[in-house]
């Protein structure tokens, strides 16, 4: 029997979905080879699981989101954490809970009520199997993890930062160049999309394991100031005990 | 249907909304549930350069619609006057933008209504013709915004004064080849489109678009006008229409003088429709045959397909343009002082606006975005309950898949309209 996938979208741009629509002749292979019984974005499908390889994307804010993403785990096999607001909590969980909170005033006004909580990764709710982060996530990478999991295995995760990749296409070194590039402490797995555009690294595949996160806040915060490398390090990544734990 | 909350929102459309039909009343209900994602407030205390690169973040399928409206605002608020070359090479940018998302709308989310297909990677199988040439559109626009922009979803190289890098004319060449291979098939795809059998739904509409000395110019326009006489410079463009907040819902809702009003493919061909591209003027005139506005808001679809062609004109102009340029310098200096910016485009879904204001040090003191879909919502559920009036002899569940193909053909982005 062939596996099924089941695609997911929480509170997010749903730029990371596109990503898969955008294997194009890819996604017609793979819809051979799996069942994609549930994704709401593309099909009308409504299969209610159970699921060999369920994608979520997006981070749960509201109620319904984190019901989805409690259901869907009860009945997967792997879960894979479909990008970074998935992965990490994204752009939108980078303000701290009090910003977030008065935030909501300064928009929709005073009287409104929201049922929402301030966004969080998938992993502060659920288990997650597969971490595929990205502000969208590779192509690339994304169809490996897809092949690998398709054959029920658990694909290797990258251990070499931004900075290898990006080497490895010749791209001068915009933190060299005085830029506040996140590439040697940030997970690598890009193909180093952005320096080699000229965009310094935001840091959108979270950062590397063992990497030497110490040494680049003090390098940056000499350089820029507290305030400026806070903002640098806190795009994606903002649960405030995470980044604390690492500072 | 089941009632798991795996299954609970309308599908094929951007972003989570669900549908309540009263059948007694005769009334559609539309509830977003959408988290707030503040990006109006994620921005503030940043510097400025900081903006595009967020703010194309809130959605997806039009980032660059978000990266370059905010790109604007800020060359508008340093007096910034970037060169034709780079205007061009924007507009390009900009038309490849709208055919990745009007092609992902009509062929992944909209065809399966018309062809009997539960998605569109059933075509593959079942209509593969049809598939190739979905997948061929669809990619003649990525490939736009990935040669120019340096990735298709969330692009890389726009900045303020110009671009961080830049293509090679050669590669600008053969991205100019592909736009040209594409165009048979955009043609193919509005005699698809425009062959379809709507749902019958005529209620007079206030259509509003984006224009410069009348003509459509999706990235440099100067005045807002509409088919009930509005005519009003771009800089007062957000005293149009009221926006109104909703308690427990995270978007707003446009009005004027408490009518909803239409933004987007259909209002722009029905407002603009005059100064289209030779083919896409062959497409209206000779393959769909009907002038707008017909009234009926499902030919969104029609119109989505015909503007595909025109921009793939556009693009190739553009291009051409860039190409016999002599000016090989794609980034101008400018100087970051105190100021208000706005800058105003058309996103796929219509018009959009971004505004922001500048500290002295360059760090964001406020931002302010309305999305096209905000302005269409209020709109959307008038032509609901219209067709909920209209069809009311209907059996419930067929009436309800008519609204939700209603919903769909407005191409609705929540995702942005919650911003």
């Amino acid at each position: 029997m062939k596996p099924k996938i089941a695609i997911f979208d929480l509170t997010d741009c749903e730029g990371c979905e596109l990503e898969l629509i955008n294997l194009r002749e890819k996604l017609s292979v793979i819809a051979g080879e799996a069942d994609i019984a549930n994704w709401r974005f593309a099909s009308d499908s409504h299969d209610n699981g159970p699921f060999e390889i369920t994608f979520i994307e997006g981070s749960p804010i509201t109620e319904s989101d984190i019901e989805v993403v409690k259901q869907a785990r009860a009945v997967s096999r792997y879960v894979v954490s479909l990008g970074s607001c998935a992965d990490l909590g994204g752009l939108q969980s980078s303000l701290k809970k009090n910003e977030w909170e008065k935030g909501i005033k300064e928009v929709y006004g005073d009287k409104y009520q929201t049922k929402s909580k301030p966004p969080k990764p998938l992993s502060y709710y659920i288990e997650v199997d597969v971490h595929l982060p990205g502000c969208p996530v590779n192509q690339n990478e994304l169809s490996q993890v897809l092949a690998s999991l398709i054959s029920l295995k658990k694909p290797e995760k990258a251990t070499y930062p931004v900075c290898l990749e990006c080497k490895a296409r010749e791209n001068n070194c915009l933190f060299l160049e005085g830029e506040g590039c996140l590439g040697p402490i940030t997970k690598g797995g890009c193909e180093a999309v952005c320096p080699s555009r000229g965009l310094r690294c935001w840091g959108c595949f979270g950062i590397l394991e063992g990497a030497n996160y110490p040494a680049y806040v003090k390098n940056i915060e000499k350089k820029f100031g507290k305030e400026k490398a806070n903002m640098f390090l806190r795009s994606f990544f903002s649960q405030e005990e995470e980044y604390e734990d690492k500072g | 249907m089941s009632q798991s909350v795996l299954n609970h929102y309308i599908c094929k459309i951007e972003g989570h909304g669900k549908l309540k039909l009263d059948y007694k009343s005769g009334k559609a209900k539309l509830t977003i549930d959408e988290g707030e994602r503040l990006f109006e407030r994620l921005v503030v205390g940043r510097d400025f350069l900081d903006a595009p690169f967020i703010t194309a973040r809130i959605c997806g399928v039009c980032p660059t619609a978000h990266m370059l409206s905010s790109i604007k605002a800020i060359e508008n608020a340093f007096d910034v006057s970037v060169t034709p070359n780079i205007i061009a090479l924007r507009k390009a940018m900009l038309c490849g933008q709208i055919i990745q998302s009007h092609a992902l709308h009509l062929y992944f989310l909209t065809s399966p209504d018309y062809l009997d297909v539960v998605n569109a990677i059933e075509l593959h199988e079942k209509m593969p013709h049809i598939f190739k040439n979905a997948i061929t559109l669809k990619k003649s626009g990525d490939m736009v915004v990935e040669v120019i922009g340096g990735r298709s979803v969330h692009p890389t190289a726009p900045t303020v004064g110009g671009f961080l890098s830049v293509p090679t004319k050669d590669t600008l060449r053969s991205l100019k080849k592909t736009l040209e291979y594409a165009l048979p098939i955009a043609m193919e795809t509005a005699e698809l489109f425009a062959g379809f059998k709507y749902p019958s739904l005529k209620r007079e509409t206030e259509y509003l678009t984006s224009v410069k000395n009348g003509r459509l110019d999706y990235y440099d326009s100067d005045h807002i006008v509409s088919n009930r006489g509005l005519n009003t410079a771009i800089e007062n463009y957000t005293y149009a229409f009221t926006e109104t907040v909703r308690n427990g819902s995270p978007v707003k809702y446009g009005s004027r003088d408490g009518h909803g009003f239409m933004v987007g493919a259909l209002a722009r061909m029905t407002l603009g429709s005059e100064h289209l591209h030779p083919k896409a003027a062959y497409a209206y005139h000779k393959i769909w045959q009907h002038k707008f506005p017909t009234y009926n808001s499902f030919h969104n679809n029609v119109a989505q397909s015909i503007e595909v062609i025109h921009l793939l004109e556009e693009a190739i102009e553009q291009l051409a343009n860039v190409l016999t340029d002599k000016n090989d310098v794609f980034r101008v200096p400018y100087r970051v002082k105190e100021g208000q910016g706005y800058g105003v485009i058309e996103a796929p879904r219509g018009t959009l606006y971004h505004g922001i204001e500048i500290n002295e040090n360059g760090s964001i003191k406020i931002y302010d975005i309305v999305t096209p879909t905000v302005q269409n919502l209020i709109n959307l559920e008038e032509d609901a309950d219209a067709l909920m009036k209209k069809h009311q002899k209907l059996e419930s569940d067929k009436l309800y898949n008519e609204v939700e193909m209603l919903i769909r053909a407005y191409d609705p982005c929540i995702t942005c309209a919650v911003h």
